[in-house]
């Protein structure tokens, strides 16, 4: 009896183990960082029909990207192709994609296709771990009713107009709660403080490996944004923040926010959510007669450690990258993202885009936020958490930061340390 | 086929959960804990030097232990106390008790991610419901999350929600089994509802109120979920939690060691304070009457 049971659960479950799905050397894996606005366009589909092997996309939520990545490097099953838009150097800095090099000079791949600023994201010591595919950039939004409500017709183009502005268009209710900010620094992803700090010329960092946070350009950015805060009263800009959601919700979108730093996907939400609201984007302002300085995202696609077919992955890359994809995805989606490469980018597909030519411009003067890619996630949690220390205590800014400063540097020598280790190990 | 093996066989996909999901991960990641590690690449040995760094050079755990403390501190005693309280209510009530019990206890069903989504609203300093609740009274509400004094009181509040859980029905089937004769007892003595209350339900039910306070304060010490999804440790600092900080070392900076040390800390303090309330517990638990 006993045995006729096994006899069957062996069969069953011999069954099930064969029938599952598994990889085969003419198929590959690509893992695309999920995104609703373009699933009718699958990059692979296009590949596939002319292709001597398949590709398969799979969309994988950008919230649980990174970890879904990084256990499928680790279990040594990774996906074929990868894409990210974190920081390249920090993914190559933990040795978890292959080096390109050797194909890029094997194929006479043309590096200058692309944005010269994106192809310098996608090394890390001296070699090339990946090819930007998207980018995108940040600029200066202004709502253009208040303005001419107002009476104003020119645009900020210094802080310090910005200032001036922003009081005029703040409104406060009966009661004297803020409903409507002409500006809120800080509020969105690309903070007020690193602009100002930037465009003072702050780098964050002397002699590669030593941290710079206590710094006169770093101390004035942070007081711009504490005096600018106090003068409008933290308890009523905070209660207007707390009433800003996602959506038709948003500051800007919403209409609660006269000016604010935006990056250029806000055009196409701003035409779903609020399609009324008279905007214009400028270049983002200049702080005492700096250059406009913005901050740019690239979306790049690598091949993890410990893939099968590094030189299908490879073919599947150079596809990508292509020109022609990248007009064909350009015209059958709703992106809101720019393409890398250049002749895709300045192609005249984009034209229909609002404010295109801002965006661009506003790319060619983009910093990289990948300043410490050892700990480039310590970095700009100890940068916010000094910022809400700055606004919400009553700690002076130079303690604050020379906190700061202490912390990210610990941590960076640490991480150097285990990345020597990890070097000579490699070499032995 | 020996019936052994066959045993064996179906025990196996068990056993390997617990030995690969569960033994494994607990007796590696307590080598990993004298490790520099980023889980990508090989671990560095380097003994205590986390732990050390922990105890004498880390602010942040020393902010996060006492988050978690004042945390601890004040949610234990009171849900216990509010549990209690609904127990004791519906315990009175002769009919429709079970429309009551059913009515409080549905909220705690809710999972942590939704009620903590529903909560952020509930806060909002500007059209929140609380502050609204608030104002109806004349009162100005506080900015809630938003305010590093008044962020972890929000959510030790926001804990009440599911006083009327599970907690509550085990209370209420404690007070159940305390047999009647005692408060008949008691009140032929001359004793009153309120001395019955001191004398003879906290007494018959303080093996109850134990077992809660063991649960509740290692629950305490995990919170994770509102501080992850409301604050992420904000505003300054002031929800970052022992978990959260422990999950911001292990996820966000892949400091893989340095999470291993902090967890392995963890078990040692939440062993520490158990075994104070063990050692209390002598004082104020009584089993069937008997001190």
């Amino acid at each position: 009896m006993i045995s006729s049971n096994f006899k069957r659960l062996s069969f069953v479950a011999f069954t099930l183990f064969f029938s599952c799905k598994s990889s085969d050397n003419n198929s590959l894996v690509y893992w695309n960082v999920g995104s609703a606005t373009n699933d009718n366009y699958v990059h692979s589909d296009l590949f596939n029909a002319k292709s001597e092997f398949h590709v398969e996309t799979i969309s994988v939520p950008w919230t649980e990207y990174d970890k879904k990545t990084l256990t499928a490097i680790l279990s040594g099953n990774p996906p074929d192709i990868m894409s990210q838009f974190a920081p390249l150097k920090t993914w190559a800095s933990r040795r978890s994609l292959l080096s390109l090099d050797s194909f890029i000079k094997n194929d006479n791949f043309d590096t200058t296709q692309f944005f010269k600023f994106l192809w310098d994201e996608m090394k890390w010591e001296n070699k090339v771990y990946g090819i930007p595919i998207n980018t995108s950039s940040y600029a200066f939004f202004c709502n253009m009713d208040y303005f001419n409500n107002l009476g104003i017709y020119e645009t900020p183009s210094t802080w310090d107009e910005v200032i001036l502005i922003a009081k005029k268009m703040n409104r406060y209710d009966k009661n004297g709660n803020l409903i409507r900010a002409g500006f809120l620094p800080n509020y969105g992803n690309f903070m007020t403080t690193n602009v100002i700090a930037w465009q003072l010329g702050e780098k964050y960092f002397t002699n590669g490996n030593e941290v710079r946070l206590n710094t006169p350009q770093v101390k004035e950015s942070f007081l711009w944004v504490k005096n600018f805060i106090d003068e409008l009263g933290l308890d009523k800009a905070l209660k207007l923040i707390g009433s800003f959601g996602f959506a038709d919700q948003h500051g800007f979108i919403s209409g609660k926010v006269g000016m604010m730093i935006l990056d250029s996907s806000f055009p196409k939400l701003l035409e779903k959510y609020n399609p009324a609201l008279n905007y214009k984007v400028i270049p983002i302002p200049s702080y005492n007669g700096s250059k406009s300085i913005s901050s740019a995202a690239v979306w790049w696609v690598g091949i993890p450690r410990g893939v099968k077919n590094p030189e299908k992955s490879w073919e599947f890359i150079k596809f990508l990258s292509s020109t022609q994809n990248q007009l064909d995805y350009l015209s059958k989606t709703n992106e809101s993202l720019f393409s890398a490469n250049i002749i895709a980018a300045k192609d005249s597909i984009n034209y229909s885009f609002p404010y295109y030519n801002i965006f661009m411009d506003q790319l060619e003067v983009s910093e990289s936020p990948s300043i410490f890619p050892l700990v480039h996630d310590i970095f700009w949690r100890e940068y916010k958490m000094a910022q809400d220390k700055v606004l919400l205590s009553d700690l002076p800014v130079s303690q604050v930061l020379e906190s700061a400063e202490h912390n990210v540097q610990t941590s960076l020598d640490k991480a150097l340390k285990y990345y020597e280790y990890v070097s000579e190990k490699l070499n032995e | 086929m020996n019936k052994k093996i066959l045993v064996l066989i179906f025990l196996f996909p068990w056993l390997i959960g617990f030995f690969g999901y569960g033994i494994y991960p607990i007796i590696i990641s307590l080598y990993y804990s004298f490790c520099q590690y980023d889980v990508l690449q090989i671990p560095m040995y380097i003994g205590f030097n986390n732990y050390y760094e922990i105890l004498f050079n880390d602010p942040y755990f020393w902010k996060s232990i006492s988050n978690t403390f004042y945390y601890t501190l004040f949610r234990v005693p009171s849900n216990i106390i509010l549990s209690l309280i609904i127990a004791i209510s519906i315990n009175k009530i002769s009919k429709g008790g079970a429309i009551f019990r059913t009515s409080y206890f549905i909220p705690s069903l809710v999972s942590g991610v939704a009620l903590s989504v529903i909560w952020m609203w509930i806060f909002n300093p500007q059209i929140g419901l609380l502050n609204l609740i608030l104002k109806f009274f004349g009162l100005s509400g506080p900015m809630w999350l938003q305010d590093p004094s008044w962020s972890k009181p929000a959510l030790i509040i926001m804990s009440f929600w599911s006083a009327g859980g599970g907690r509550m029905l085990i209370f209420l089937a404690a007070l159940r089994n305390i047999p009647p004769k005692l408060y008949e007892a008691f009140k032929l003595d001359g004793g009153n509802n309120f001395q019955s209350f001191f004398h003879i339900t906290l007494p018959m039910i303080s093996p109850i109120i134990f077992l809660w306070s063991i649960v509740e304060v290692i629950a305490s010490m995990q919170v994770f979920t509102e501080a992850f999804i409301m604050t992420k440790g904000g505003p300054v600092d002031s929800t970052l939690f022992y978990n959260l900080y422990l999950y911001n070392k292990a996820f966000q900076d892949f400091n893989m060691g340095y999470a291993s040390a902090l967890a392995w800390l963890l078990l040692i303090i939440t062993l520490i304070i158990t075994s104070i309330q063990f050692k209390m517990s002598k004082k104020y638990v009584y089993y069937e009457g008997v001190k």
